[in-house]
């Protein structure tokens, strides 16, 4: 028999995983450095490990849904990412995609909850 | 700065050259920010350990370079026989052999002073790419076996690596003390025979041969012991070993050709009767047998492992540099 919590946190992670990619595209909008991206998403209640974040970074700029430029903010160089004009259509067509299965998850989740305070009382 | 300095040049020895400077440039700045974050939050500059705590939260060096996709390969057959934290090394042993094999049949058919096939060098090859495979999968099995990943590539009590630790000071000791009786030993054969070849000193002696090596390798051993007694005072010197080790075992290596070349080694004693010269045929192909084929493949060995040191601290020192230098 599967490890509970091992498998909760494999489906957690799972679940995370696209979650992570809209909030970054959506979060670029506004231009951001990898550090100051990480606590904009912390402060929306998004943390993310950085092991995780700048892989993803590179990994959205070469599919060109990201832009990155070196510059220098406070003496020191940083690589700063900005959506791409590619990257914003294919963020509407995430966020759209999100929307229905997120209605579609509520609808679902709706009757369950009905029936489950019918079986309650 | 030092530890991120080492922090990530442990992280580029696991990433693809490809992209590898830039990651790293990122990181740098990502953990600058962070490092400069808690030293605002505390109101103080870090002390190293809490540099090395924040960096190893970070993850450990294989970590991070897998998240970035990862390292620079694995031997799979079927199933990974050399892991991630092997096989750079591995590669590196296995090119450095074929590289110093090349040169040697290179030397020998370009002198003449041998007819050297293309076959021979290519079964050479071929040998060495079997005992070097099979000596890295026996130690990655081992490894395994034994509960992880080998603690000086990926652990996180490992890090800084190893070769970027100051020497310590018993090692150094230890070392000299072993290197002084060596030594001595060594000093002490021309006069005393018996301490190398036994009783059969009653039967034979040394050629004239030997002084053509005995005083080159007496100083090689010299230099062993100047080198541990340094490091006993200077630890922080840990190139220093690397170094002086790469250039000892590429002079023992330079060695063997002549020590072949100066055969016999050893001749009957004028009154070691007559089975002296059997005796001392034994004793000639026994020198042979260890000096030549023996120690050939040991500083083969040692010069890769030696040579693969001495990159990884150039390659600190570069990096280093340039960091200084922006």
């Amino acid at each position: 028999m599967p490890d509970a919590p091992d498998s909760f946190e494999n489906l957690r992670l799972e679940l995370r995983r696209g979650c992570l990619v809209v909030a970054a595209l959506a979060q670029l909008r506004v231009e951001h450095y990898g550090y100051t991206l990480r606590k904009a998403l912390a402060d929306h209640g998004l943390d993310i490990d950085e092991n995780t974040l700048y892989p993803l970074l590179r990994r959205l700029e070469t599919q060109g849904l990201l832009e990155s430029e070196w510059r220098e903010e406070n003496k020191r160089n940083k690589r700063f990412y900005r959506l791409s004009a590619d990257g914003e259509r294919t963020l509407q067509l995430l966020l759209e995609e999100w929307r229905g299965i997120n209605g579609a998850l509520d609808r679902i989740i709706a009757p369950a909850r009905s029936l489950q305070g019918a079986g309650r009382r | 700065m030092r530890l991120l300095t080492v922090y990530l040049d442990a992280v580029g020895n696991y990433l693809h050259v490809r992209g590898r400077r830039d990651i790293l440039r990122e990181l740098e700045e990502n953990l600058q920010s962070r490092i400069e974050d808690k030293e605002e939050e505390l109101g103080r500059p870090l002390t190293e350990r809490e540099q090395q705590a924040l960096l190893l939260a970070h993850g450990t060096p294989l970590e991070v370079a897998a998240r970035y996709g990862g390292h620079q390969g694995t031997l799979t057959f079927g199933r990974q026989l050399i892991g991630p934290e092997f096989f750079p090394m591995y590669r590196m042993v296995l090119v450095a052999n074929w590289i110093i094999s090349a040169m040697i049949h290179g030397g020998l058919a370009l002198s003449r002073v041998q007819v050297e096939e293309p076959k021979a060098f290519f079964l050479t090859v071929v040998i060495q790419f079997a005992v070097i495979t099979a000596i890295f999968c026996v130690v990655d099995l081992l490894q395994r076996r034994s509960g992880g990943v080998p603690p000086a590539l990926g652990d996180n009590h490992q890090f800084p690596p190893t070769y970027l630790r100051d020497v310590p000071r018993w090692q150094s000791l230890n070392g000299f003390l072993a290197w002084l009786v060596l030594t001595a030993w060594w000093a002490l054969i021309p006069s005393y025979p018996m301490l190398l070849i036994g009783t059969a000193a009653n039967f034979i002696q040394f050629s004239p041969a030997w002084d053509r090596f005995y005083w080159p390798i007496l100083l090689l051993l010299v230099a062993g012991l100047v080198q541990r007694a340094t490091n006993f005072f200077r630890p922080e010197w840990n190139w220093l070993p690397p170094v002086t080790r790469l250039g000892i075992n590429v002079i023992g290596l330079l060695l063997i050709y002549p020590i072949h070349l100066s055969a016999p080694y050893f001749t009957a004693a004028s009154l070691g009767g007559p089975g002296a010269p059997a005796i001392a045929r034994v004793f000639d192909a026994l020198t042979w047998w260890v000096a030549v084929a023996g120690f050939s493949f040991f500083f083969l060995t040692q010069i890769a492992l030696n040579g693969w040191m001495c990159v990884c601290h150039a390659r600190f020192l570069q990096r280093q540099r340039k960091e200084q230098a922006s």
